[in-house]
């Protein structure tokens, strides 16, 4: 008599059964929070908002190139915070758990002495540098939480940047 | 066992105690569903002013009188809060130093209603509560319930003194039970099922699933405890359900849990199979050294899970730690010391406690003839043989005492003796809840501190949890504000003034449950001995420890209702962990998001009113069983006398009363 004789087949399905549904769950860090964007046009990006201890902003740098169209959905994961932009005059609150849709319309237009950034129908000008009148320097917001979230919620801040047109550089 | 009984019992006098808790509890039901209601008073609204923060509110404590009209004006001082009152309409988000005005309402029934925060605001935000206390106009709401608690106390005396025989719980004979295999068309389904090499294996490994998803949210899930999987089943779900389960399935949790599984599993090096004799274990197989061969560290573990438990079940990386590091310790005991037996259950596990009340529960395996047992010198329901592994405890159906019917603290209901058995001798019974503590004639100190730990802990668990002092909460928190999972773990870090705190709350909690409680324990059953009249008949410190199991039905009943509290207060975040949305990332499983999300923001507790109602009858209860089985360990040990038993049980009934009154103190005053 053998005492240690060769698993039977069915030893190895159950061995299957029992581990391949935990690697499947083993594998969920890789797929991506998912709250449910109502916009669904133009580029898509989904911000974190958490207390600034756990990272604030993720993303908090917010890129796109003028002229194209931004669609931002922000999710609260934790308590309630909100998405503060003076210089556009945005405060959109942001309740816990709960996600917020925001566009941003970009446009880019320019003239013999400066150049200009439209964002949601507001317009920021620049005069162009004498010396280098090719030069384009991005345009950047700063935004910030308006609600008190944290002991960190100072530093709840990211900053939306807006490129110039590839175009537009000689 | 026969129990000398006075006289012969009618119908009525047998289920007396019975139709007491009934009558107790149809007029503590009476009383605080208001249905003596009395005028409505007249005058202007009162207006109560009231701070919401992190983690409560300021004032803490609302006394309002019965019928008067109640305006709310609520302002949150820190983040974004909720506004709920129990049992109304009220149901208000509190932004920032926006001042909310509520109402007005009519309190018309007397009793403890729970201001609680509708709005996550944080880790600790499902035990953010202050409380309300409407009071009646006719009678003082708190004396009367306590009055009912007397009454129960008095009126179980007098059952016991007049008509209790000592072979009877609360009315119904302690020799009754029921064999489940032999029930008709279930009974032989339960067997085949039992019976069938893969039972454990298709119980345990879905269990198994749930706790690698409950590590892996607990590492990269959403750090508000709640909202992720780890917390919200393992302490809102299955901390409930596993304290009613103790009373109908015994350790029928551990059953099924996953924790010693993969040491299992490599020891044996099968998953599912049954052994091929013999069987040689991958184990070192050492000895398990006899200085361990206690519970002690189960029952401090247990204690010590619970010193820091307010941190650490809002946390998720906390939680998923502790799990990770007792599946490895289950491991490597598995593999160090003898493999066949599992000694981290009966000795390490801080779950044990499952153990320890299992002796009250309603189900047990259990062999249909110990004679059998006795003469069957095989013994292949503890070595295994190729249709079982053998009982994984070692115990022997056929003994007296560690084992037989006296074994539900450590048999874990795995089911292998019914595997092995050739004979077809072990079944699966349903006894008399509190069947075997009656047996326990043993004096063991760690069991008889793990009642003292379990009930002390019930007291405590309730007071912070759905208490409303922040600073117990706080102390407990060790004054943090963040949750984390295991990525962001470096944010629970206290700071020296929480830890501090924390520390002042170690020592509380233990000194009260290691040594206070104890010690007015043993005093009260050296007087009781004394009482007794008849002091020679056993040591103090037997009796002491022996009369200590009755702490086993009374805590558990305790616990149960704590748990009822909290499952019914926050089933929404299992609710929406387990069908919608796991790692709390947003996602929408199963459709059923708009559920499940509309009951997370609108935060609806079931029947939050109702919930002192229900621990009210829980607690005569439990009062109702410590006094019955005091009775009986008391009758077996002072030389079964009626009278000295009466006496005894009449001191500790005091006991019983004042710590009754105590817990009901926390959620009715």
């Amino acid at each position: 008599m053998s005492p240690r004789r060769s698993k039977p087949e069915s030893e190895r399905l159950l061995i299957a059964i029992a581990v391949v549904p935990s690697l499947f769950f083993l594998l969920f860090p890789l797929l991506k929070p998912l709250p449910a964007a109502t916009v669904s046009e133009g580029r898509n990006v989904l911000v974190l908002a958490s207390a600034g201890e756990l990272g604030g902003f993720k993303p908090s740098v917010l890129k796109v190139v003028a002229g194209e169209r931004l669609n931002v959905s922000f999710w609260a994961m934790d308590v309630g915070h909100s998405f503060n932009l003076p210089q556009l005059n945005v405060d959109l609150a942001l309740p816990p758990g709960e996600t917020r849709d925001l566009s941003f319309e970009t446009g880019f237009e320019e003239d013999a002495g400066e150049y200009r950034y439209l964002v949601n129908g507001r317009r920021f000008s620049f005069p162009k540098a004498p010396g280098s009148p090719s030069l384009r320097a991005p345009l950047v917001l700063e935004f910030k939480c308006n609600r008190y979230c944290s002991p960190a919620h100072w530093g709840m801040r990211g900053q939306l940047v807006i490129d110039p047109p590839a175009a537009s550089s000689p | 066992m026969s129990g000398p009984s006075p006289q012969p019992l009618s119908r009525a006098g047998r289920l007396f105690p019975a139709l007491l808790l009934v009558a107790v509890s149809l007029c503590g039901a009476a009383v605080s569903l208001g249905l003596f209601e009395p005028p409505r008073a007249k005058g202007p609204p009162r207006v109560v002013d009231i701070e919401a923060y992190q983690f409560g509110f300021s004032p803490d404590r609302i006394v309002v009188t019965e019928g008067e009209e109640v305006v709310f004006r609520a302002t949150s001082i820190d983040v974004t809060h909720g506004f709920y009152v129990d049992g109304t309409d009220i149901k208000e988000t509190l932004e920032p130093f926006l001042t909310k005005t509520m109402g007005p309402v009519v309190f018309d029934k007397p009793g403890k209603l729970k201001i609680r925060c509708a709005h996550f605001c944080g880790p600790l935000h499902p035990f953010m509560i202050a409380d309300l206390i409407v009071e009646s106009r006719a009678v003082p709401f708190f004396p009367l319930m306590v009055g009912f608690a007397l009454l129960t106390a008095l009126a179980m005396l007098g059952y016991l003194w007049k008509v209790a025989p000592s072979d009877s719980l609360l009315g119904v004979s302690l020799e009754s039970s029921l064999d489940l295999f032999k029930v008709r068309l279930v009974g032989p389904l339960i067997q085949r099922f039992l019976s069938w090499e893969l039972s454990r294996y298709v119980l345990t490994v879905p269990n198994f699933w749930l706790m690698v998803l409950i590590c892996t949210a607990a590492a990269v899930g959403n750090p508000m405890g709640a909202l992720n999987f780890s917390v919200a089943i393992v302490w809102i779900l299955w901390f409930c359900l596993v304290e009613v389960f103790i009373l109908f399935g015994g350790r029928l949790w551990c059953m099924v849990c996953p924790m010693p599984l993969l040491g299992e599993w490599v020891a044996r090096r099968r998953i599912g199979r049954n052994p091929i004799l013999p069987a040689r274990l991958f184990s070192l197989n050492r000895k398990w050294p006899a200085w361990m061969e206690h519970s002690w560290v189960a029952s401090v573990g247990f204690l010590g899970m619970s010193l820091p438990i307010v941190w650490l079940i809002t946390r998720p990386a906390a939680s998923g730690l502790m799990f990770i590091v007792l599946g490895l310790i289950a491991a490597a005991v598995s593999l160090v010391y003898d493999g066949a037996h599992r000694r981290f259950c009966d000795h390490l596990c801080p779950a044990f406690y499952i153990g320890y009340h299992a002796s009250t529960s309603a189900m047990a395996v259990e062999p249909r003839d110990e004679e059998l047992c006795r003469k069957h010198q095989c013994k292949e329901c503890m070595v295994g043989n190729s249709r079982g592994w053998g009982c994984p405890w070692k115990l022997y159906p056929g003994g007296k005492g560690r084992t037989g019917a006296a074994s539900s603290i450590h048999c874990n209901l795995c089911s292998e003796c019914v595997k092995s058995c050739s004979l077809g001798n072990m079944t699966l019974k349903l006894r008399m809840p509190g069947r075997e503590v009656v047996d326990k004639m043993r004096a063991r100190p760690d069991e008889a501190w793990h009642g003292f730990i379990r009930m002390s802990l019930a007291v405590f668990y309730e007071f912070v949890f759905f208490g409303s002092h922040f600073w117990m909460k706080d102390w407990g928190n060790m004054s943090t504000f963040h949750g984390a999972n295991i990525a962001t773990l470096g944010v629970l870090a206290p700071d020296s003034g929480g830890f501090v705190n924390w520390l002042k709350w170690c020592v509380l909690v233990a000194s009260i449950s290691l040594v206070i409680l104890p010690a007015i324990f043993f005093g009260f059953s050296a007087l009781a001995r004394w009482a007794s009249g008849k002091p020679g008949e056993v040591p103090a410190k037997k009796l002491f420890l022996t009369l200590s199991y009755a702490l086993s039905p009374y805590g558990q009943l305790l616990w149960v209702s704590f748990g009822l509290t909290l499952l019914f207060v926050n089933w929404a975040y299992p609710l929406k962990a387990f069908a919608s949305d796991p790692l709390g990332w947003g996602w929408n499983w199963m459709g059923i998001k708009a559920l499940a999300a509309s009951a997370h923001e609108l935060y609806s507790p079931l029947g939050a009113q109702y919930l002192p109602l229900v621990q009210f009858i829980f607690s005569q209860v439990a009062l109702a069983l410590a006094l019955q089985v005091t009775f009986i360990l008391a009758f077996k040990l002072l030389g079964r006398d009626r009278t000295a038993a009466l006496r005894a049980t009449a001191v500790m009934a005091v006991f019983y009363f004042a710590s009754t009154a105590a817990f009901m103190g926390v959620f009715l005053a």
